[in-house]
């Protein structure tokens, strides 16, 4: 019993510093802005008490609406596309062609770089009078678009330009490649089975765990865009709130307009919103996720 | 055993020396801390007689540098008083700035800019420094537009010490080619139309712009050139305090330029990116902080010059201001110290001299000396800096946080929609009239 409760001491002891981190930095504050989210506080004098008005204001507000649907559109266009490039830059790095560990860090690359650094070569290279792909789509007779500043096309440049930052999930689908067994790949090869056979029954399948993870992340991610559409627009959202995504709303609420508790608010709807849409993946999965081991 | 025992010992030691460490406090250094701790204490310096203080500003590095030669040269006349610099960023010191008021943990004496200190002043977060600047003689020091944008409810919370504020530059050599004479201080909105169209030539990537530097966020400046402010704080908030006819006329007058006689690029134009250095605009928008870039970038390119924006019935048009100053937190515990630093620094003509190197200084009696008008930085040359100085008499200033930025926002993203025809000048300020009665409820 003795030894028992002093192993128990050992192991808390041992995870108490990043214990201590999650209840300082994330949980205490996140119970905190639960607790703001039912007040009217600026940030500056006490909080008042105002029950459910923040929750009430929001749902009558436009730019909310506004907000979540660009935000969705970013997430919906983005994260099946970010997970599609990223698995085919993982399935040609995982080749081992020559060059495949430069071609690795290159794509991993933007992943590591400041994004702000990222998006301002970006702002260059979407130039509409300057830019390099508008001066390439010339050669093909194309008059290029004004990309970031149409609010037709603002948010499809931000997609676009999310695919530069697939390197980690890349780096995620490398390893979940170089973990199926190679005797799969033998034998489909001896039962004379082709590349899209072998990569829809057992590429995809045995790799269905790892894409469930990217997914999630990819999910999550999207969900909470801000840095791309605020350095663009300048914090704005512009034009025409083509840009303006739901995170943007919460950091204008609270730092630009001094409004701590709407912004609370915001920001724990949006936090139910990505729990029921991780959980409703994770109950689809029972139907498509193939977990190998168990019962043998 | 004992491995395990001495293995639970430094584990009980490190987590006990991490909870002490968390629950110090930080130690101010006699340094400047640039860090976004405490301010500190300020105390007075036992046996030296001596006061310390603490002091806040923003700026870019060249901004920074000349305010630490400011409170080098003020610790120099003023020995009884050490000051205590506390710098960072413009982005971070708002953030600074709710930390702060929300600990009650303040700086002494403090810089702050007059379009984000309305939320502060409304909260009593500011000293009113009306009766101070009244029993000092102070109250001419100033044009009464530079004070103004600090004073609310009839209280004056600020002192002005530098500005910018917009005029017109143009490139004379465009002038001349098109065979235009040089605008002078008496040039009316109808000369300006004329002028920006008989400048402007050419399609695509090789076009010259009549006008150009509003940006793509010109739609804030666009509204007020004509007078009738969007919004009003001065006795509370208000949506167009004076009225709407203002508003309308700088969409139609700028709506004009923008789509009918294209004379300047339209928000969603990459043109917007281009600099005056480029060669690709007549005329441009003018602020102090673009000076120093021209003075290198243009260089011997073209010949360019500044001017006042034209006049226009009833005034002229309307110049948005930046302006920077003073102010003392009610909650400083020195504020007999922290008011004698801030007066020096705004009305003191050697601190004036100083400052002025980083904008356009305040204090009247210094901005229309010969002594100023004539001081150029080394290699520079000369232009009509008198045109930033006289811009000062039709200013306009916008707010840019709290309920004001709700404005704005909406402000910004219409735009495009009036431009394009969605949306007419009644529909626009009825949006901005519901949102202004929201924020009222």
């Amino acid at each position: 019993m003795k030894k028992k409760t002093s192993e128990v001491l050992a192991f808390y002891l041992f995870i108490s510093p990043w214990l201590l981190g999650f209840l300082l930095l994330s949980l205490i504050p996140m119970l905190y802005s639960l607790v703001s989210s039912f007040m009217d506080w600026d940030g500056i004098v006490a909080p008042v008490f105002t029950g459910l008005k923040n929750f009430s204001e929001m749902f009558r507000d436009e730019l909310f609406y506004k907000s979540l649907s660009n935000t969705f559109y970013f997430a919906l266009a983005s994260v099946p596309l970010n997970i599609i490039v990223a698995l085919f830059l993982a399935m040609m790095i995982n080749a081992k062609r020559r060059g495949a560990y430069f071609f690795r860090s290159l794509f991993y690359l933007p992943s590591v770089v400041s994004g702000v650094a990222i998006y301002v070569v970006w702002l260059r290279l979407f130039n509409s009078e300057s830019g390099y792909i508008n001066y390439f789509l010339k050669f093909l007779g194309i008059q290029g678009p004004s990309w970031l500043k149409n609010p037709k096309i603002t948010m499809l440049s931000i997609i676009l330009m999310s695919v530069s930052f697939c390197g980690s999930q890349m780096l995620i689908f490398l390893a979940g490649l170089q973990d199926v067994p190679r005797v799969y790949y033998e034998a489909a090869l001896i039962d004379g089975a082709g590349r899209l056979t072998t990569f829809f029954r057992i590429t995809l399948p045995l790799l269905s765990p790892v894409i469930l993870f990217n997914l999630i992340m990819g999910i999550i991610g999207g969900l909470q865009v801000f840095t791309q559409p605020f350095v663009l627009s300048n914090g704005e959202g512009t034009p025409a709130y083509s840009t303006y995504v739901y995170a943007m709303g919460i950091y204008k609420s609270a730092f630009m307009q001094h409004r701590f508790g709407y912004a609370s608010a915001l920001a724990w709807v949006m936090f139910l919103v990505i729990m029921a849409l991780s959980l409703l993946v994770f109950a689809s999965s029972k139907k498509w996720v193939f977990q190998q081991g168990g019962d043998e | 055993m004992k491995r395990n025992k001495l293995l639970q010992f430094f584990s009980a030691t490190l987590l006990a020396a991490m909870l002490l460490s968390a629950c110090g406090s930080s130690v101010p250094n006699s340094s400047a801390d640039t860090s976004a701790g405490t301010t500190g204490q300020s105390s007075a310096q036992e046996g030296t007689g001596q006061t310390e203080i603490s002091f806040s500003f923003w700026g870019n590095q060249e901004e920074i540098d000349n305010k630490l030669a400011l409170v080098a040269e003020f610790e120099k006349q003023n020995p009884d008083i050490k000051i205590k610099p506390i710098y960072t960023d413009g982005g971070q010191y708002q953030t600074k700035l709710q930390t702060w008021f929300s600990s009650g943990d303040t700086p002494d004496a403090m810089g702050i800019a007059g379009d984000i200190i309305y939320d502060y002043v409304k909260t009593g977060m500011f000293e009113d420094l009306t009766l101070r600047i009244e029993n000092d003689g102070l109250q001419d020091s100033w044009a009464e537009s530079a004070s103004q944008n600090f004073v609310y409810d009839g209280k004056q919370y600020g002192l002005p010490h530098i500005y910018h504020v917009y005029c017109i530059a143009y490139n004379k050599k465009l002038f001349d080619e098109a065979g235009l004479a040089y605008p002078t201080q008496d040039w009316t909105l109808d000369d300006f139309t004329t002028i920006a169209q008989a400048l402007t030539k050419g399609e695509g990537s090789e076009k010259v712009y009549g006008l150009g530097g509003y940006g793509a966020y010109g739609a804030n400046e666009y509204i007020h050139v004509f007078g009738d402010p969007t919004y009003g704080w001065e006795d509370g908030f208000t949506i167009f305090p004076n009225g709407t006819d203002g508003f309308v006329k700088g969409l139609e007058f700028f709506g004009n330029m923008i789509n009918v006689d294209q004379t300047t690029p339209g928000p969603d134009s990459d043109a917007n990116d281009i600099g005056f250095d480029s060669g690709r605009f007549g005329m441009y928008i003018a602020a102090p902080w673009w000076i120093s870039t021209w003075q290198t970038q243009i260089g011997d390119n073209f010949e360019w010059d500044l001017v006042t924006f034209p006049k226009v019935e009833g005034g002229a048009w309307y110049a948005r201001v930046f302006p920077n100053g003073m102010g003392i937190p009610a909650a400083s515990q020195h504020k007999d110290e922290a008011w004698r630093l801030i007066k020096w620094l705004c009305a003191d003509e050697e601190a004036q001299a100083i400052a002025g190197k980083t904008g356009m200084p305040n204090l009247t009696s210094y901005a229309t000396s010969d002594e100023f008008k004539n001081t150029l930085e080394p290699g520079w040359k000369p232009y009509n800096k008198q045109a930033f100085v006289d811009a000062l008499e039709h200013t306009w200033m916008t707010q840019n946080t709290g309920i004001f930025d709700q404005i704005n926002t909406i402000v910004y993203n219409e735009f495009p929609n009036y431009l394009s025809g969605s949306l007419t000048a009644e529909a626009f300020i009825e949006k901005i009239e519901a949102k202004g009665s929201e924020i009222a409820e």
